[in-house]
């Protein structure tokens, strides 16, 4: 298992374990976040979702504007 | 990112928004898509001597939340060199939403829908727009369908159909293919300032149930926005309505469908005299 820190655009934080070999979509969906609605971002860097998971911590970012 | 400005090139010539000799209003409000298409579109006919861009930004006078995306849009325009007017509805119309919104009976939605198109299209024309391009994105386009489809509201729905109205600048819409979430990467990639606050007069109305349920579909079925603008665009062959015949508002003169406009009809109710 991968475990990683995730920060929302709520400001919440919290630790995930997530499978070896995972994409962030998956990690989205697992959270239950739309990833048509939001970026990724690690190391200040946005993250293509069908990239592999790393150790470490992710910022997810709400794009998607409400109304 | 080429592949969102080659979209937008593409919508552009397709649709032969931008033309030689145009002068091309931006409606700015500051926020990720108006920012990106004042970009992309200065990028594109920045070497262009017989296109101009200008932008407008619309001061509605909501507490708290205009302020800042004001100085994003000074920001952008500064940056690029445009042109940038800002018109308030104080000035224009004597109140702010926010007081319209105390005093009305309306939903705040419906006074800054209405007062809003009547500054940029007569705004646009005192600066001899012939084109006024708005940031409406995919997932925009693609919501205002299937929720006058759904509603039955098949005169909105003609509506999207852009057509010629004498006495009203022209619409376009360069983001019209490409969706909210490209925008905004566009947007954090080529660091342009942009504004994330929110209005906070947001409703969670039927638009917000059909945004979620477009990006559930989305995310399981890729694609399924650009098929329902394709299925549109299709559509709007047989829709199309022949350019209708307008008249001048009694009151501003704007063109209007009735004697008066919709927003001299509002404005009647804040002043009755």
């Amino acid at each position: 298992m991968i475990k990683i820190k995730v920060t929302t655009f709520s400001g919440d934080e919290k630790y995930i374990e997530v499978p070896e070999g995972s994409d962030y979509e998956s990690l989205l969906i697992d959270l239950g976040i739309n990833p048509e609605t939001v970026i990724v971002y690690r190391d200040q860097q946005v993250v293509p979702l069908d990239e592999c998971v790393e150790p470490g911590e992710i910022k997810i970012l709400r794009v998607v504007s409400g109304g | 990112m080429e592949d969102v400005e080659r979209k937008i090139k593409h919508s552009i010539r397709r649709y032969k928004m931008i033309e030689q000799e145009d002068i091309v209003a931006v409606a700015l409000s500051g926020g990720k898509d108006s920012v990106v298409v004042l970009h992309i579109l200065h990028s594109l006919f920045k070497d262009r001597p017989d296109i101009r861009l200008v932008a407008i930004s619309i001061d509605e006078g909501i507490h708290d939340y205009r302020e800042k995306t004001l100085k994003t849009a000074r920001q952008i325009c500064k940056r690029l060199g445009i042109p940038h007017e800002t018109v308030s509805f104080e000035d224009q119309f004597g109140l702010t939403l926010d007081q319209m919104t105390n005093v009305g009976e309306r939903a705040p939605c419906t006074y800054c829908g209405v007062f809003r198109r009547t500054i940029l299209n007569r705004t646009a024309k005192a600066l001899s727009a012939t084109k006024l391009a708005t940031g409406h994105d995919l997932d925009d386009e693609a919501q205002a369908v299937l929720m006058n489809l759904l509603r039955g509201d098949m005169e909105r729905l003609v509506r999207l159909v852009p057509a010629k109205k004498p006495g009203l600048v022209p619409r376009i819409k360069p983001l019209r293919s490409v969706s909210e979430k490209e925008v905004a990467l566009y947007a954090i990639v080529k660091e342009l300032p942009i504004s994330f606050d929110e209005c906070p007069y947001v409703s969670f109305s039927l638009r917000a149930e059909i945004r979620d349920m477009l990006n559930v579909f989305e995310a399981k079925h890729p694609g399924t926005k650009y098929s329902l603008m394709k299925s549109f665009d299709v559509l709007t062959k047989s829709l199309k309505k022949e350019d209708v015949d307008l008249r001048r508002c009694e009151t501003c003169g704007e063109p209007t469908m009735g004697d008066l406009c919709q927003a001299c009809k509002l404005l009647k109710k804040f002043f009755p005299s």
